[in-house]
């Protein structure tokens, strides 16, 4: 996250600066990819495109802060994803019990991974593997770095219940990880 | 005699709740984690793991709808396509107090005119109402930056923090260290880098997150006295200075999937596809607010 320095950036991109846009860009995009890969593994990377495309039509005219500018970005995405997922006929998938720990769930190339991401990846494999909820939760509060009350709000749910969802994946993950003695 | 012990498992349990908040939040730990909440801390620390290179594709397609939108290879064009400069506004007679505390609001105009980089008539508004800089540090600069338009840098950020920046985050460390010196040698100092980059530090204003909200009322107790105090390893402050949050007159707040909060929608199912409705068309997207 940029910090102190977001609404510089902000404004100097929504001034037509290609360097502050690129840092805006560099600054966001691996978390929404994290975030996709995760919740839409197969259409990760348009529907991350398509989230650029839709900020950029509304880029101009934006107000407000980083967290205000994160939660626009994932919620974009998010709805995009419900919506690919209306368009689309059903598909065939891989029921996360057999997908084994390790083995990310993505369509990226895994061998061109540099060896120090692959904590990354398992970190969000092991993700994969916990409720829809506990890992959205987590997710959005540990990769889109959203505060409690907004992932509320994204999600309609009660800060609450947030809280409770998103401490209990953490125990859970580190159930998981402990029994499958993985390390990252 | 009473059994007091689950007052002790009471007390460990909150003790673990406010660890686990403080691994979400990635603020430092009030305490020990227990070592059975070990490999949740190596989880979330992996999901922070700095950007792989695969996680930068479509930066190229982005900045080239980028500079189709906002950035600008044809002046002419652009005067007929962009929406009137704040700078504009703030040379209106007739607006220029009302434009200038919305300019405040907006913040990058105001960094711009502490870091005495509007144009002459606007900086001498800006110093009346908020005390900036009298006078225009380099008026011909910033005008001639401001019209062309190619690949511009923002006058209140010059490219070399922009650089810094960028190689703080996703360079070598090489990288970072030449950015470094030729901003400190740019600057004068690396105590005149702050203002240099015309940063200054504000409380995060939390708006809801609307696009197009833009904030119409003054608040009387905003601070006129910015005190710029960033620096390439200044950690956020934990008591930032207070300033009042505008009132905002800003368009409901839309759900994702068009409808009004406090609609709840469906936690997303990891790895699948929600099976199309029967019969019902998909929702328009949400589009920013004019």
């Amino acid at each position: 996250m940029l910090s102190e320095r977001f609404a510089a950036v902000l404004s100097a991109a929504q001034e037509g600066s290609e360097d502050a846009f690129s840092l805006l860009f560099r600054d966001a995009n691996p978390s929404l990819l994290r975030y996709l890969r995760v919740i839409a593994p197969e259409v990760a990377e348009d529907v991350a495109a398509e989230t650029w495309l839709q900020v950029l039509r509304g880029l101009t005219t934006f107000c407000g802060g980083e967290q205000d500018w994160r939660a626009w970005l994932f919620t974009i995405s998010r709805r995009k994803v419900i919506d690919d997922a209306r368009r689309t006929s059903r598909r065939p998938a891989v029921p996360l019990s057999d997908v084994p720990l390790g083995r990310m769930p993505l369509a990226a190339d895994a061998a061109d991974i540099a060896i120090e991401h692959l904590g990354t990846r398992k970190a969000m494999a092991m993700l994969a593997a916990l409720p829809p909820l506990q890992a959205e939760v987590i997710l959005l509060r540990v990769v889109a770095g959203l505060d409690t009350d907004v992932v509320a709000k994204l999600l309609g749910r009660s800060p609450g219940a947030v809280r409770v969802a998103a401490h209990r994946g953490l125990r859970q993950l580190a159930q998981i990880a402990a029994e499958a003695g993985v390390t990252l | 005699m009473p059994n007091f012990s689950w007052l002790g498992r009471r007390d460990a349990s909150a003790i673990e709740d406010a660890n686990l908040t403080a691994l979400l939040s990635g603020t430092e730990l009030p305490g020990d984690l227990p070592a059975g909440l070990q490999p949740a801390a190596d989880v979330v620390a992996a999901l922070r793991a700095r950007p792989a290179s695969d996680e930068l594709v479509g930066e190229t397609v982005a900045l080239a709808e980028f500079r189709a939108r906002v950035g600008v290879s044809d002046p002419a064009g652009q005067r007929r396509r962009r929406r009137p400069s704040l700078l504009t506004s703030l040379i209106s007679a007739k607006a220029m107090a009302a434009a200038a505390v919305v300019a405040i609001a907006v913040g990058g105009v105001a960094t711009a005119a502490y870091a005495g980089a509007l144009p002459s008539s606007a900086q001498r508004i800006a110093h009346e109402l908020i005390d900036a800089p009298q006078n225009n540090k380099n008026t011909t600069t910033t005008s001639a930056k401001l019209s062309s338009r190619q690949k511009v840098s923002h006058p209140a950020i010059p490219a070399l923090c922009l650089a810094f920046w960028r190689a703080e985050r996703h360079g070598t460390a090489a990288q970072k260290a030449a950015a470094l010196s030729k901003l400190e040698k740019a600057a004068g100092g690396p105590k005149k880098i702050a203002a240099y980059c015309g940063l200054t530090r504000r409380r995060p204003v939390h708006h809801h997150f609307r696009p197009g909200c833009r904030p119409m009322v003054p608040h009387p107790s905003w601070s006129a006295h910015p005190q710029p105090s960033w620096s390439p390893s200044a950690r956020p402050s934990s008591s930032p200075s207070p300033m009042a949050t505008p009132t905002a007159s800003c368009p409901p707040l839309i759900h994702p999937v068009g409808k009004p909060f406090p609609h709840r929608p469906r936690p997303l199912p990891i790895g699948k596809h929600l099976p199309p409705r029967p019969g019902k068309p998909s929702r328009p997207a949400g589009k920013p607010a004019q």
